[in-house]
């Protein structure tokens, strides 16, 4: 009996202790150098393996700019099984905003798979949550009139907070001020705005309202104006910035041919 | 002649109902009994011993008719109705009508013993037939035959000379049933591949010719497989994967893989080709008999044709044989038309247009004339019913371009047309080759369809062949063969599988030629991205074209493997458009003269405009950057009227936007036009000011006091139709309000609500209060329409959940239109600046339809560029590219719909289109000038980094706009290019 119990407790030490084991031996432990030189088109997973290592402990600048074109060459070459995991992976360690939501743009059209070549619908003008639009719409609403616990209330819908932060430039002070303002004007009494204001806020609240019935000067009103992400996913090399034709790295660069061209 | 010719083979008076010319009894009949009916009296007008003369023919057309008719009443049977009693074919109800002895008869025609005819006669009659008499065609043809059978030049002369001589003085008349020796369709099997633009010889080859070829297959054949067999022993690393029931293919050994490779195996390869030892094809019949003997009859049709016409000029009610004998004079030309030659076609033209020359004031006359020239029976059963559809579209788009007829009929006949084609209005009025040619295009659903099932299938094939030859010439005639092949690529059938759809498309890929046809490139490349097209079929076709096709540079590496997926097919798709001897034999022999012809001074101007709109700083609001998209989009709506020759207008419209740029120069608002201006109405129009008179708050303190007293509180809210403007104070606002949505009893606030419509409706205090007391959650009904008035907008119904969001946002639009705050201007400002541009859209499409100054401001930017992009889109389709840039059409459509995924709101969703635009415009510009494609990419490149480097959606959208005035400004240049793609 007592046997049986030790078994019971030493059983799963040995299981963690196996998996930990399998897990270190996974792990390529090789230098940098000779993987780099290792690597060949026809196995693209380890581009990106590589990759991730160097993602995970960067020496250096350079080793980030190594990595995100293993990442890039990875999705380049097999964009099927690593382009959306590419794109993602470099649209975390990018710090240019503008490419990272280009990239983001580009994991969105690789996620669903497309049979063919056919695409898939065009998708709804507007992003925005109705419910959520609603609570904001009625938030300003309620603000204006003075009843601040109400719109406070109102935010409390699921996404609203994070749409009325979307907005913040076509608040005064922001968000964040307009939700500490709301704490303060209640039972009935009214925020001191200027016309200009009161009708700024009002065409806010009439595009949160309007869907996809949305107007440019509502849009302007809304998202001032974002720019559009072109972004082509069966160019994936421009995008990732990457020669998928040079795929062997000899003497610090990208060749042609594993002989050196 | 038409009475007796019914009479004696049919036994039937000339004005005999359908049924009685069938023999089928009164009553509904099946399609089978119908078809049962028509080959049993054919068969009786053929076995008389004049079957083959025309007044037969005449009579079998007859038949033919009223078979039609008869499926075409019996069609749309209405469930319901009890379905008509069978009818045993061969025991018609009602007893046959003797037969009536034709011998000895006044009408018969003089018995002519025929000219005996030789072989070598027969296919010198048939070449001069087919050319078209003696031209250079038929003379290079000639003088090829008599070199085959050894015949000298003078020879030659001697037998058309003596030929020429029997038809002149014997007084007999060469009829085709003798020019083919009464040829009956060649077997499939030996039938081989008419050669493009040198139609099959239709004369009989005898039997000499027969044994020789069959002699000469045979040597050939065993000389291919001793060469075959030679190969395969000669190199060992090759291996014949034999693969008996379908399909065949031959294993193709590939390079091992070598990771030194430069090219790493990323797409496919071609490892397997669908082998096959010859291109499959089929022989189906081109001269039917009824076509033959219709040939014959032509030219009693055309006197019929003739007589119809008199008949209609002496009398206002024709009866219903006039109609019928041009219904029937029509199917006879229609059955035989491919076989005449021009003059025949000619002079049956022309009495077409007599006849239609008598009906101009007789609507009803000309509407069933017109009827006779629609085609019905495009699914029947006959294959002829092919070359008679395609005559019939030809012979209605010739009088709708007619501008000898009278007016009334030509709009019938373009209106018709427009009809069965299924073209808009502003599509144009297509010639009549186009006409046919687009019909025919428009009946290879059926064809392909019935392909594996129906036995008929190779000669409808055949027929549909012969008439497209006839209609189409150059690009026309390769997009025609184009689409044919799409059909059946796109179709359901295994092409892998041996079978009548394999030999169809061997037969149409033979058809085509890979060497110097851009129409031809471009079509097999856009197959490569039809997400219809499946992989193995297309996998099936290249291997033909790599194996058969005649071009040494379609190699098999140009083949994809037989289950590729989109990128491999991409891969090959390009590798092909490299190897395609597009650019080196196309494109270096190409001038480069512009297509458009703009007047100089014009142009000029135009351009000096375009630099100055191009150097004008988008610094500033919002309002700034909308106006410069107006103007530079005002350019390229001008730049369109410049290309379409609407000078007298393009004139004013530049000093419009001379104006304009003058403005922006100055840093100086712009100021929207009126609605007027663009004749047509804006939604947001006619806003209305609102004043208050009288001091704020007494009002209010007055109808305070009287609280609880209706008539008082009534008198007061009347008193408000007098005493107040057209607005109130604030504080009277606030309380007037209060009693529109709430008021009490009934007929106070029903007061209120009236006054809210008829006095208040423009007041900006009383719409604030309205918007500050607005209900978040219920509304009663009445009020609920109250909004509706009061906002001037439908609504939905107040129980409808999307109510409460539609109204509240409608009173806010509302509202903020009527304020008058300086944030309040600056919006209105902006909003008419959008107009503005959707107007410009608007105005720029109707240039591109041709129709100038019916401009309505319905509608978003988006909207408008997007009816713009569908009527440029349908006009690059008509050009050919020889090198499609920024790339084929089906790339380009795919490429908006990936665009299209990536919208967020109107303003980025116009971009969208405004990138559609660009790209198109750049297809037609290279497709019309192809060595100014460097430069256009050059352009579109540039244009492309700007985009990506603005910071806001509209200085994408200008900037869009200016890459288009770049590239209007290259497709206007005059200059001819004589190297890479400078301007010489």
């Amino acid at each position: 009996m007592k046997h049986a119990q030790q078994s019971r407790t030493i059983l799963p030490l040995m299981v963690l202790l196996m998996t930990s084991l399998t897990f270190a031996s996974s792990i390529d432990r090789r230098p940098v150098a000779e993987r780099l030189r290792a690597l060949t088109p026809n196995d693209p997973m380890a581009y990106f393996e590589l990759a991730e290592d160097l993602v995970d402990s960067p020496d250096s600048e350079r080793d980030r700019e190594l990595a995100q074109q293993l990442f890039g060459l990875a999705g380049a070459l097999s964009p099927d099984l690593l382009g959306r995991s590419a794109a993602l992976a470099l649209a975390d360690v990018e710090e240019d905003p503008g490419q990272k939501r280009r990239l983001l743009a580009l994991a969105d059209l690789l996620a669903e798979s497309r049979p063919g070549l056919q695409p898939r619908s065009s998708r709804a003008r507007s992003h925005v949550d109705p419910a959520a639009a609603y609570a904001v719409a009625t938030a300003l609403h309620e603000f204006r009139n003075g009843y601040g616990p109400r719109a406070i209330r109102a935010l409390e819908q699921v996404g609203a907070t994070e749409l009325l932060t979307t907005a913040d430039d076509a608040l005064r002070g922001g968000a964040r001020r307009f939700i500490e303002d709301c704490n303060l004007y209640r039972g009935g009494q009214r925020p001191s705005l200027s016309s200009g204001e009161i009708s700024s806020l009002m065409h806010l609240e009439a595009a949160l309202l309007a869907g996809n019935d949305l107007t440019w000067t509502d849009e302007l009103s809304l998202r001032g104006g974002v720019t559009y992400i072109e972004v082509d996913p069966e160019q994936l090399e421009q995008v990732f910035d990457v020669n998928a034709d040079r795929p062997f790295y000899r003497e610090g660069t990208w060749r042609t041919s594993a002989t050196g061209r | 002649m038409t009475d007796d010719a019914f009479l004696r083979f049919l036994g039937v008076a000339p004005n005999a109902s359908e049924h009685d010319l069938l023999d089928l009894p009164r009553g509904p009949a099946t399609d089978k009994q119908i078809n049962d009916a028509l080959g049993r009296q054919q068969q009786r007008v053929r076995s008389h011993p004049d079957g083959a003369s025309p007044a037969a023919q005449r009579v079998l057309a007859a038949l033919t008719v009223a078979a039609q008719r008869l499926r075409k009443l019996s069609a749309p049977v209405q469930p319901g109705i009890a379905p008509p009693s069978p009818v045993k074919p061969l025991d018609p109800r009602r007893p046959r009508r003797p037969q009536v002895p034709t011998h000895g008869t006044a009408a018969a025609p003089p018995q002519v013993r025929p000219i005996q005819l030789t072989s070598f006669d027969r296919r010198v009659l048939a070449i001069l037939v087919s050319q078209g008499g003696w031209n250079a065609r038929s003379r290079a043809r000639l003088v090829s035959l008599a070199s085959e059978v050894g015949l000298s030049i003078d020879g030659l002369m001697t037998v058309m000379t003596g030929l020429s001589s029997v038809a002149r003085t014997s007084g007999h008349r060469i009829d085709v049933r003798q020019i083919t020796g009464g040829q009956e369709r060649m077997p499939a099997m030996f039938a081989t591949p008419p050669v493009r633009y040198a139609p099959p010889d239709p004369v009989e080859v005898d039997a000499q010719r027969w044994r020789r070829l069959a002699w000469t297959s045979g040597v050939v054949c065993a000389c291919l497989i001793m060469l075959f067999v030679t190969i395969q022993l000669l190199t060992p690393d090759r291996a014949i994967q034999t693969t008996p029931d379908p399909p065949p293919r031959e294993l193709v050994s590939t390079p091992a893989l070598d990771v030194d490779d430069a090219h790493p195996p990323r797409s496919g390869r071609a490892e397997l080709l669908f082998v096959t030892a010859s291109m499959p094809t089929f022989g189906g019949n081109a001269r039917p008999d009824l076509a033959t003997t219709s040939a014959d009859g032509a030219r009693d049709a055309i006197d019929y044709l003739n007589l119809v016409a008199r008949k209609l000029s002496i009398n206002d009610t024709p009866s219903d044989a006039v109609y019928r004998d041009f219904e029937v004079s029509i199917t006879t030309l229609g059955h035989a038309w491919i076989l005449l030659d021009p003059a025949t076609r000619d002079a049956a033209l022309d009495a077409i247009g007599a006849v239609f020359q008598q009906v101009g004031a007789r609507p009803s006359a000309s509407d069933r004339l017109l009827r006779a020239l629609t085609p019905t029976d495009a699914r029947g059963s006959e294959p002829l019913s092919i070359w008679l559809g395609a005559y019939q579209i030809h012979t209605l788009a010739r009088i709708g371009t007619s501008d000898a007829l009278p007016e009334p009929v030509v709009r019938d006949a373009r209106t018709e047309l427009r009809d069965i084609l299924a073209f808009s209005k502003s599509a144009g009025q297509p010639t009549p080759d186009d006409a046919a040619r687009i019909w025919l295009t428009r009946q290879l659903g059926t064809l392909v369809e019935r392909t594996e099932t129906d036995p008929r299938a190779f000669d409808r094939w055949e027929l549909w062949l012969a008439a497209i030859d006839d209609v189409s010439v150059g690009p026309r005639y390769d997009r025609a063969i184009g689409k044919a092949i799409q059909t059946v690529m796109e179709s359901d059938t295994d092409l892998g599988r041996l079978g009548p759809s394999l030999n169809v498309l061997g037969r149409l890929l033979s058809q085509i030629g890979l060497q110097d046809r851009p129409a031809v490139r471009q079509f097999v490349l856009e197959l490569f991205e039809n997400p219809d097209v499946k992989s193995r079929d297309l996998w099936v076709m290249t291997s033909l074209l790599a194996q058969h096709g005649g071009a040494g540079w379609f190699t098999r590496d140009l083949v994809p493997v037989e289950d590729a997926d989109s990128r491999q097919r991409i891969t090959v798709r390009e590798a092909l458009a490299m190897q395609w001897p597009t650019r080196e034999t196309i494109s270096a022999h190409l001038t480069d003269t512009p297509e458009i012809r703009v007047d100089e001074a014009l142009r000029m101007r135009w351009l000096e405009l375009a630099d100055r709109a191009s150097q004008l700083d988008s610094i500033g609001d919002d309002e700034r950057r909308l106006a410069l998209i107006v103007v530079t989009a005002r350019l390229n709506a001008i730049a369109s009227a410049l290309a379409r020759d609407f000078e007298a207008e393009t004139m004013g419209w530049l000093t419009d936007v001379d104006l304009l740029i003058t403005s922006l120069e100055k840093n100086q608002q712009l100021q929207p036009p009126s609605v007027a201006s663009y004749g047509g109405t804006s939604s947001r129009s006619g806003n209305r000011s609102g004043q208050a008179i009288g001091r704020d708050g007494e009002w209010a303190q007055q109808y305070d006091a009287v609280r609880g007293r209706a008539d008082e509180k009534l008198r007061l809210m009347r008193m408000l139709r007098t005493s107040a403007g057209s607005d109130l104070g604030p504080t009277d606002a606030a309380v007037f309000v209060r009693e529109v949505y709430t008021g009490s009893p009934s007929e106070v606030r029903g007061e209120a609500q009236a006054n809210l419509i008829s006095i208040f409706g423009a007041g900006p205090n009383v719409g604030l209060e309205m918007v500050r007391q607005y209900r978040m959650r219920s509304m009663p009904r009445e009020t609920a329409r109250v909004i509706e008035q009061y906002v001037g907008q439908v609504l939905p119904d107040p129980r409808d959940p999307a109510w409460r969001a539609e109204a509240r946002r409608e009173l806010l639009r509302y509202v903020l239109s009527i304020r008058r705050s300086a944030y309040d201007t600056q919006q209105q400002r902006a909003s008419a600046m959008v107009d503005w541009i959707a107007a410009v859209y608007a105005q720029h499409h109707e240039v591109v339809k041709g129709a100038i100054g019916i401009t309505s401001l319905d509608g978003m930017p988006d909207d408008r560029a997007s009816q713009l992009r569908l009527i440029w889109r349908a006009e690059a389709e008509q050009l050919i590219a020889s090198d499609p840039t920024p790339a084929s059409l089906a790339v380009l459509d795919r490429r908006d719909l990936t665009r299209r995924e990536l919208v967020e709101g109107p303003m980025q969703l116009f971009v969208v289109e405004q990138l559609a635009l660009l790209d198109l415009l750049a297809y037609t510009t290279t497709a019309e000038r192809p060595r100014r494609r460097a430069q256009v990419l050059q352009l579109l490149e540039s244009g492309a980094r700007e985009r990506a480097a603005a910071q806001h959606v509209l200085d994408q959208s200008r900037a869009i706009e200016m890459v288009m005035l770049r590239i209007w400004a290259v497709r206007f240049d005059p200059g001819v290019t004589t190297d890479a793609g400078d301007a010489a």
